[in-house]
């Protein structure tokens, strides 16, 4: 995906072979869905040179999450951009990045994180038997990895949806033109990183109103930060901000 | 101007209740505005060109948040074309564009009648009936805010967002431009 992706196991034993493993798992994302590779099968896809029935079960699961991520979020999350192809980058991350820890859970590891590009899955404890604790970004000085909030996490996922430098793949779906520059970052903890990764792709999209709807749909919790430096959280969102809260369901 | 009505077909939160009616009166006072504006200027001039009227209307920000508590900002009406009689627009049924409420579109249907709005109808509903998800239908919230603040502390793992530099996000929205 031409992003870093960072795993880190807390288990005793972690066999290199297991790492590898999630590590190849990726390329082969990339090799599929990679919008810059003009032989992955979106770019064929784009190209017209595949027929619906002949996409891969991983392009037919990607396309039903996009669609259903379509209508969750009232047509704010659309991957059919302004010149008639898809991109399903805004679901393809958090998806792999899931797939990838059940990889991890499938050889017996309960704790992990497995970070891509800022979307990330979040097991059990760290070396230290505490919470994960996950910083949101700084999104007015990219060149350098400020904090801005620490949240302390297990068993979730966390996404946050900006502008990304390999291109400007988040915009209005309803007003192509428009860019959508009221929020600079949102920020989605759910039960999931693939639930997190749509919906804070989706809320995004929605500018200021993207937290009013992460609000009110149970499971995600939300932290959107506007051009003005002010942050809006969702009322559930404050208590991942507590190291030692014992009840961290999502609700 | 004839007795107007509204039929709202659609609602559980009384508080967007009032922000859509609020609303709607906004679109019927203004569509009329428009009307009777044009009433009055198009005497002695000749409006041939022909009729649609919609009026779209971007909701920018609807629901009170703790610091800003103001009624929706309605922003950018804009009215397409121009009056074919005198004595106002011509009888028939005209779509507006829809806008955004809070959960999704509503699309308003604008029945003219004799010249003037006789009906404004809600066309558009929601459809967050048809989401997986449980949504929690109460009065609107207000969210915390507060103001960022870069924090010191070592992070290892982060979340993150804006990695754009300027001069790509110029060159993606001239190429966007060029597209239209």
């Amino acid at each position: 995906m031409g992003m870093p992706i960072t795993i880190e196991i807390a288990d005793e034993k972690a066999v290199s072979n297991d790492i590898e493993d999630v590590f190849n798992y990726f390329k082969e994302v990339d090799k599929r869905f990679s919008p810059f590779k003009p032989d992955s099968e979106v770019s064929r896809l784009n190209r017209g040179e595949l027929l619906p029935d002949n996409y891969s079960n991983e392009m037919k699961d990607v396309l039903y999450l996009c669609d259903l991520t379509k209508n969750e979020s009232f047509g704010y999350f659309d991957i059919k951009k302004a010149n008639g192809n898809i991109d399903p980058s805004g679901v393809v991350k958090g998806w792999s990045v899931l797939n990838a820890a059940t990889i991890l859970k499938n050889r017996g590891y309960e704790n992990y994180y497995i970070d891509a590009g800022g979307d990330i899955e979040i097991r059990g404890k760290n070396r230290n038997s505490e919470l994960w604790k996950v910083g949101i970004r700084n999104p007015f000085n990219a060149e350098k990895k400020e904090v801005v909030k620490s949240v302390y996490l297990s068993n979730c996922g966390i996404a946050t949806s900006g502008n990304y430098i390999r291109g400007n793949h988040i915009y209005d779906p309803k007003a192509f033109y428009r860019e959508v520059d009221e929020l600079l970052s949102i920020t989605v903890i759910a039960t999931n990183v693939c639930e997190a990764d749509r919906f804070a792709t989706a809320a995004f999209a929605m500018g200021n109103n993207g937290i009013l709807f992460l609000e009110k749909i149970n499971g995600l919790e939300g932290y959107s930060i506007n051009k003005n430096g002010i942050a809006t959280m969702t009322s559930g969102f404050e208590k991942f901000t507590h190291q030692y809260e014992a009840d961290k369901q999502i609700s | 101007m004839a007795v107007l009505y509204m039929k709202m077909q659609y609602f559980s939160r009384k508080i967007f209740d009032m922000k859509k009616i609020l609303l709607s009166l906004f679109v019927i006072f203004s569509f009329g505005y428009y009307a009777y504006s044009r009433n009055e200027s198009t005497s002695g001039e000749q409006n041939i060109q022909s009729e649609v009227v919609s009026t779209t209307i971007k909701v920018e920000s609807v629901v009170p948040t703790s610091i800003k508590n103001e009624a929706p900002k309605i922003t950018k009406p804009i009215v397409k074309s121009s009056v074919v009689k005198p004595s106002g627009y011509k009888d028939g049924e005209y779509l507006g564009g829809s806008f955004d409420a809070y959960y999704g579109y509503v699309q308003v249907k604008v029945i003219v009648k004799a010249g003037r709005i006789s009906d404004v109808v809600f066309l558009d509903f929601p459809q967050h009936s048809k989401t997986s998800r449980e949504i929690n239908s109460e009065a609107m919230p207000i969210l915390k805010m507060e103001a960022i603040r870069v924090q010191n502390e070592n992070v290892s793992i982060v979340s993150g967002a804006t990695e754009t530099s300027r001069a790509f996000r110029k060159s993606l929205s001239s190429a966007i431009s060029k597209a239209r």
